[in-house]
C-alpha cells in the first residue's frame, strides 16, 4: 500500500543577505496509513521547516531546492494553485504552534468552523452548523459553545477547537506542530488523549512535531530525531527510547530528569549555537576533526526499520 | 534545621482586571506562608495561573502585595521599605527571569549588564572581575563584547545568572529559568544553579511547572494550586509519596514513556472531585481538621524537615480553582485564564 | 530561533587564539551602522547640502533678496538661473535665503516637539497610574485643541517674528507625537529587561533614558521626521495665510508671494517650483534616514537579493 506521505531527499534553503542557510538537508521519511510519526528535535533543527514544506507553506527567503514530496503517490510540489487549494485541508491539515492564539477574536467559534464547511464543501449554513456541532462533540465540547468567542474559552478548549477545525474535512494526514506546548501538564494529557481517541476513530495519520521527547515517545509509533537540518536517527519510538544509537538522540533522551529513582547527575549538551565550524557538542573543538559532528552522514539502516546517521566505523562522537 | 533567610507570612495579592465598566478583583495569591532557608534550593511547583510567578514578583518587589509580611533576616521589609526596595534589599535578593530573549536589553552588550550590576552595588567593574563572573557561569571572556541576539538561549540565561551573581546575593529568585530553553540545554543551567548553591551557599527559589526538574534540583518542594500552597517538604518525599490530591493529579499528568497506560479518566475525575468537594481528610485523626482554617497536617519528616499537607477538608477558596479544573472537560462553566491575564497586564 | 540565526552567530567553541571576527554590522553601534547604510548616507548628505546652502546663502547670493525692482517676471536665463518673480527678485537668491529660515524653524520645531514628546511619553510609561493619567489628560487637551484656529489666535496676539512662529508650532505640534511615543514606551516598559534593570537597582531616570529610549530609535526617528516636516510646512501655511512675519524670506513666504502674484495662473512655474521642491527634498532626505533606522533596528525589513533557484534532483 502506498504510504500516505513520502518525503525523499528534501532540501530547504533560506536565502538572504548574500549567504544561504540550509534549513533542512537530505530529509527522507515515510508515514503509513493510520501511523503516528514523530519528528523530534530542538529549536532550529528544521522540523517546522519540514512541516511547512509538506503543506507548501514556505515563503521566501525559504525555498525547496531539492527532493520530492509525494502524498498518496501524487507529487505535492507539482500541484498548481487550484489543486493546492483542494489539497490543503481536505487531504492534509495542520495544527500550528500556539494555534489557539490565532483564532479570530471577533468571530464566534461556531462561525469559524462553519466557515470551513461553507468554503470547502459549499454547504448551506444550517447544514454546516449541524456538522459544526457534531465536530465539537467529537472533541468533547458541548455544542452549545458554538456561540462562544475564543476569549471565553480556556486554553485547553481553544486547542480542542483548533483540532476540531483541522479534522473537519476528514483529512488523511494531520500535521501537528507543538500542539500542547503552551498548555499545562494536566490539560496536555487530556488533549493528547483526545487526539488518540480521534485518531482511533477517524483513522488518519499524524506527523507530530515537538521538542518534548517523553510526550512524543508516549504517542508516536515511529519517530525521527533531527539535528542541524538532518535526520540523525529513525526508528520505532519504543526502540529509540530504550536504546538510542546516535549520540544526539542519546543526549536528548537523557536530558529529562526522571520522576522516580535515585537522583543522578545528568549532563546535557553544551549550548553553543551550531555554526559552520562547530556542532555545539563540545566545549572546545578536539584537535582531531576527522570524525567531526558537523558532517552528519547519511542515514544507514543498521537493523530492519532502524536508521542511524553514523559513519561505518560507528565511532562515538 | 537551617535558619530561614527569608520568611513569608500571609502573603496575598489581588489584581484588578477588566475595563472601567466591569472591574473585578482576581486573587492571584491567597494567604501564602513559607520559609526559605539559607543555602538551600526550594522549588515552587504549580501550573500557569497558580500564582507562583506573582509570588516571585512580590518577593522581588516588582509588585506590591495586598497583604502579608516578608521577613528578611527577621525584619518585615514591606513595612520598613514601603514604597520602593532599598539598595540593600536588592543586594541580598536578585532575580532571573523566564524569557532569555526578553530579559536582556537588545541594545546593550553583555559587558554592560555585568558592569552596571557591579557598579551599582559598590564593586569595581575591572576586567578581572568581569572575566571571573562570566567564567563562573560557564561562558568565555570574548562574549562580553557580544550583543544578546548573538548568543543562544542557554547562554543568555547564563548571562542573566551572572548579572544576578554580580551583586553577591544571598537569595536568587529563579522564575522558570529553563522552561523556554531547549531541552538538552536545560540540564546545564540546572547544574550551574546547583553548583552555585554548593560553592557560594546561595539560597534559591526555583519556580517551575516541570516536576522532573524540581525533583532533580531542589532540596525542598512546595506545591501551589489556585493561589494557595497545598503541600510541602523534602523534594523526594513529596514526589514519591504525594499527600495532596492535586499533587497526585500533577504527577499523573507528567508524560512518562516508561509508565504504560498513564491516562486513566476515572482516577482523574476522582482526584478532581477530591480537590473541589472534599468530604474527608485522611490525616485528621488528631481532630485538628478544619473547614475554615488553613491547617497543615504533618505526614512525615526527613532530616528535620517536615512533609506537610494542607487539610483536605479545606477546598480552595478562589474560584479560579473551580474553573481551572472543570474547564478542561465540563464545558458548562465559562473559563478564562484570569490570573495569567492579570499577571501579564499588571507587569 | 530559526535556522537563519544559527549560521550567523560567531562560534564560542573556536580556540581562543585570535579574537573573534567582527560580523558585518552586528557589533557596531547604531551611529556607525547608520553611516554604513546607503540610504542613511544619501539622506544625511542631502540634509547636509541644504544646511550648507542655508549657511552660505549670504555668500552665494549677497544682498537683500527681497528688494523689489522693476525687472518684472523673467524666465530662467543666464543672469538669473531660476528666473525672477514679478517683483524682479532673483528666485535662486530667494530660495537660498529661504533655506535659512525654513531649515532653522523646521529643525528647531522638530527637535523641540520631539524632545517634549519623549519626556512626556517616557514619564507616562515609566511611572504609570497617577502620573500617566495626568500627563495623558494634559496631552489630550493639547491634542483636541483645533490646530489652525489656535495658530491663528496665538499668532495674532503674540508679537510677530520667527521665535513666535517656533513657539506656536511647538505648542501645537508635540501632543500627537507624545501619544505615539507613550504607546511605544509602554510596550517596552512591560518587557522583562526593564524589570531586570529595576531588580538590579537602576534608578528611574537611567532606566527611562538608557534602557527604554534606545529601544525606541525607530519611532523617535519617525516622530522627528514628522515634526520637522510639520514645522516647515506649518510655517509656510502660517505665512501663506499672511499670519507670520511676511518680511522674512522663507520657502513658505516664497510660496505665499508666488500665489499672491498669480504665478499659477500666469504659468510662471519657476517662481514656486524651487521652494516647493526644496520642502519635498528635505522631507525625502529625512524619510531615507528613517528607513535606514527602521532597517537597522528591525532586520526583517532588510531587502533580500533574489537569485535564480537551482533545482536538483
Amino acid at each position: 500500500m502506498d504510504p500516505v506521505l513520502e518525503v525523499r531527499d528534501l532540501r530547504v534553503e533560506y536565502r538572504g543577505d548574500g549567504r544561504t542557510v540550509v534549513g533542512a538537508d537530505n530529509v527522507s521519511f515515510e508515514i503509513g496509513a493510520g501511523e503516528i510519526f514523530g519528528l523530534a528535535g530542538e529549536s532550529g533543527c528544521g522540523k517546522s521547516t519540514i512541516a511547512n514544506a509538506v503543506m507548501r507553506l514556505l515563503k521566501p527567503p525559504a525555498e525547496i531546492t531539492a527532493g520530492s514530496i509525494r502524498f498518496q503517490g501524487r507529487d505535492v510540489l507539482a500541484l498548481d494553485a487550484r489543486e493546492l487549494r483542494a489539497f490543503r485541508w481536505r487531504e492534509i491539515a495542520m495544527v500550528f504552534q500556539s494555534a489557539m492564539n490565532s483564532l479570530n477574536p471577533v468571530l464566534t467559534i461556531g462561525e469559524q468552523i462553519v466557515d470551513i464547511f461553507t468554503t470547502h464543501e459549499k454547504m448551506k449554513k444550517r447544514a454546516a452548523r449541524e456538522r459544526a456541532g457534531e465536530l465539537l462533540q467529537l472533541v468533547g465540547i458541548d455544542p452549545a459553545r458554538l456561540k462562544a468567542y475564543p476569549h471565553q474559552l480556556s486554553g485547553g478548549m481553544r486547542q480542542r477547537v483548533v483540532i476540531a477545525m483541522a479534522v473537519a474535512l476528514r483529512p488523511r494526514l494531520l500535521i501537528m506542530d507543538e500542539p500542547t506546548t503552551a498548555l499545562d501538564v494536566v490539560v496536555q494529557q487530556e488533549i493528547m488523549a483526545q487526539i488518540r481517541d480521534l485518531q482511533r476513530e477517524l483513522g488518519f495519520s499524524i506527523l507530530f512535531i515537538t521538542h518534548d521527547m517523553s510526550l512524543m515517545v508516549e504517542l508516536s509509533d515511529r519517530m525521527g530525531v533531527m539535528y542541524g537540518g538532518r535526520i540523525v536517527e529513525l526508528a520505532d519510538a519504543k526502540d529509540l527510547f530504550a536504546e538510542p544509537l546516535h549520540p544526539y538522540s542519546e543526549a536528548l533522551m537523557n536530558a529529562f530528569p526522571p520522576l522516580t529513582g535515585p537522583r543522578q547527575e545528568l549532563t546535557g549538551l553544551f549550548d553553543a549555537p551550531r555554526t559552520a565550524d562547530s556542532c555545539g557538542f563540545h566545549v572546545r573543538c578536539p584537535e582531531d576533526r576527522s570524525d567531526c559532528s558537523t558532517n552528519i552522514p547519511d542515514l544507514r539502516e543498521v537493523a530492519p526499520g532502524r536508521w542511524v546517521a553514523r559513519s561505518l566505523e560507528g565511532a562515538p562522537r | 534545621m537551617t535558619e530561614a533567610l527569608l520568611s513569608v507570612r500571609g502573603l496575598t495579592k489581588d489584581f484588578q482586571v477588566g475595563t472601567v465598566f466591569s472591574r473585578r478583583r482576581v486573587r492571584a495569591v491567597n494567604d501564602v506562608s513559607f520559609d526559605l532557608p539559607a543555602g538551600r534550593i526550594t522549588a515552587l511547583v504549580g501550573e500557569s495561573g497558580s500564582g507562583k510567578s506573582t509570588i516571585a514578583r512580590c518577593l522581588a518587589r516588582l509588585e506590591q502585595p495586598t497583604a502579608g509580611e516578608v521577613l528578611l533576616d527577621g525584619e518585615d521589609v514591606l513595612r520598613t521599605e514601603r514604597r520602593r526596595a532599598s539598595r540593600a534589599y536588592r543586594r541580598k535578593v536578585q532575580m532571573v527571569f523566564q524569557d532569555p530573549f526578553g530579559s536582556l536589553n537588545p541594545v546593550h552588550r553583555i559587558e554592560h549588564f555585568l558592569t552596571r550590576a557591579l557598579v551599582l552595588h559598590g564593586h569595581s567593574a575591572t576586567p578581572e572581575a568581569l572575566r571571573e563572573l562570566i567564567e563562573t557561569v560557564g561562558l568565555t571572556e570574548d562574549m562580553l563584547q557580544s550583543y544578546p541576539h548573538e548568543l543562544s538561549g542557554g547562554q543568555r540565561q547564563r548571562v542573566s545568572i551572572a548579572r544576578a551573581l554580580a551583586v553577591e546575593p544571598r537569595l536568587i529568585l529563579a522564575d522558570e529559568p529553563t522552561s523556554m530553553l531547549d531541552v538538552s540545554v536545560r540540564v546545564g543551567v540546572l547544574n550551574l544553579m546547583r553548583r552555585l548553591r554548593d560553592e557560594r551557599n546561595i539560597a534559591m527559589l526555583y519556580i517551575t511547572h516541570d516536576l522532573g526538574s524540581a525533583r532533580y534540583l531542589a532540596d525542598t518542594t512546595m506545591v501551589m494550586f489556585a493561589g494557595e500552597l497545598v503541600e510541602g517538604g523534602d523534594a523526594l518525599a513529596v514526589m514519591d509519596a504525594p499527600a495532596h490530591p492535586y499533587t497526585r493529579l500533577l504527577l499523573s499528568a507528567v508524560p512518562d514513556p516508561e509508565r504504560a497506560g498513564s491516562y486513566d479518566p476515572v482516577e482523574r475525575a476522582r482526584l478532581r472531585e477530591e480537590i473541589l468537594n472534599p468530604t474527608s481528610c485522611p490525616y485528621g485523626d488528631d481532630g485538628t481538621c478544619s473547614l475554615t482554617e488553613p491547617v497543615r497536617h504533618i505526614v512525615g519528616e526527613i532530616d528535620g524537615q517536615p512533609h506537610w499537607v494542607r487539610c483536605h477538608l479545606r477546598a480552595p477558596a478562589s474560584d479560579i480553582a473551580r474553573r481551572v479544573l472543570k474547564a478542561t472537560d465540563r464545558p458548562d462553566v465559562e473559563a478564562t485564564d484570569d490570573t495569567e491575564k492579570a499577571e501579564t497586564t499588571a507587569a | 530561533m530559526t535556522a537563519v540565526d544559527i549560521a550567523g552567530k560567531t562560534p564560542a567553541a573556536t580556540p581562543p587564539a585570535a579574537p573573534t571576527a567582527q560580523g558585518p554590522g552586528r557589533r557596531r553601534g547604531l551611529a556607525r551602522q547608520l553611516l554604513g547604510s546607503k540610504k542613511a548616507l544619501s539622506g544625511l548628505c542631502l540634509l547636509a547640502v541644504f544646511a550648507l546652502l542655508a549657511l552660505l546663502a549670504p555668500a552665494l547670493a549677497p544682498g537683500d533678496p527681497s528688494l523689489i525692482n522693476s525687472t518684472g517676471s523673467q524666465a530662467p536665463s543666464g543672469a538669473h538661473w531660476l528666473g525672477t518673480t514679478t517683483k524682479g527678485q532673483d528666485v535662486l537668491a530667494l530660495t537660498l535665503w529661504g533655506a535659512r529660515s525654513s531649515m532653522f524653524v523646521g529643525f528647531t520645531v522638530g527637535l523641540a516637539a520631539t524632545g517634549i514628546a519623549i519626556l512626556v511619553g517616557l514619564a507616562s510609561a515609566y511611572f504609570g497610574r497617577l502620573v500617566d493619567d495626568a500627563l495623558t489628560l494634559f496631552t489630550n487637551v493639547f491634542l483636541l485643541l483645533p490646530g489652525l484656529p489656535l495658530l491663528v489666535i496665538l499668532a495674532a496676539f503674540l508679537p510677530p517674528g520667527t521665535s513666535t512662529v517656533v513657539l506656536v508650532l511647538v505648542i501645537t505640534g508635540w501632543a500627537g507625537s507624545a501619544r505615539v511615543l507613550r504607546a511605544q514606551a509602554r510596550s517596552i516598559r512591560g518587557k522583562d529587561f526593564v524589570a531586570a534593570a529595576v531588580v538590579t537597582g537602576e534608578r528611574p531616570l537611567r532606566i527611562m533614558f538608557r534602557e527604554i529610549l534606545p529601544n525606541m530609535a525607530s519611532v523617535v526617528m519617525t516622530t522627528l521626521l514628522g515634526c520637522v516636516v510639520f514645522g516647515i510646512t506649518s510655517q509656510a501655511a502660517l505665512e501663506f495665510l499672511g499670519l507670520g512675519d511676511s518680511s522674512v524670506v522663507s520657502w513658505g513666504t516664497n510660496l505665499y508671494w508666488a500665489s499672491n502674484d498669480g504665478a499659477l495662473m500666469t504659468g510662471t512655474w519657476w517662481v514656486f517650483v524651487p521652494s516647493g521642491l526644496c520642502i519635498a527634498l528635505v522631507a525625502f532626505a529625512l524619510a531615507l534616514v528613517n528607513y535606514a533606522v527602521d532597517e537597522i533596528t528591525n532586520p526583517r525589513l532588510r531587502s533580500v537579493k533574489r537569485r535564480p533557484v537551482k533545482r536538483r534532483g
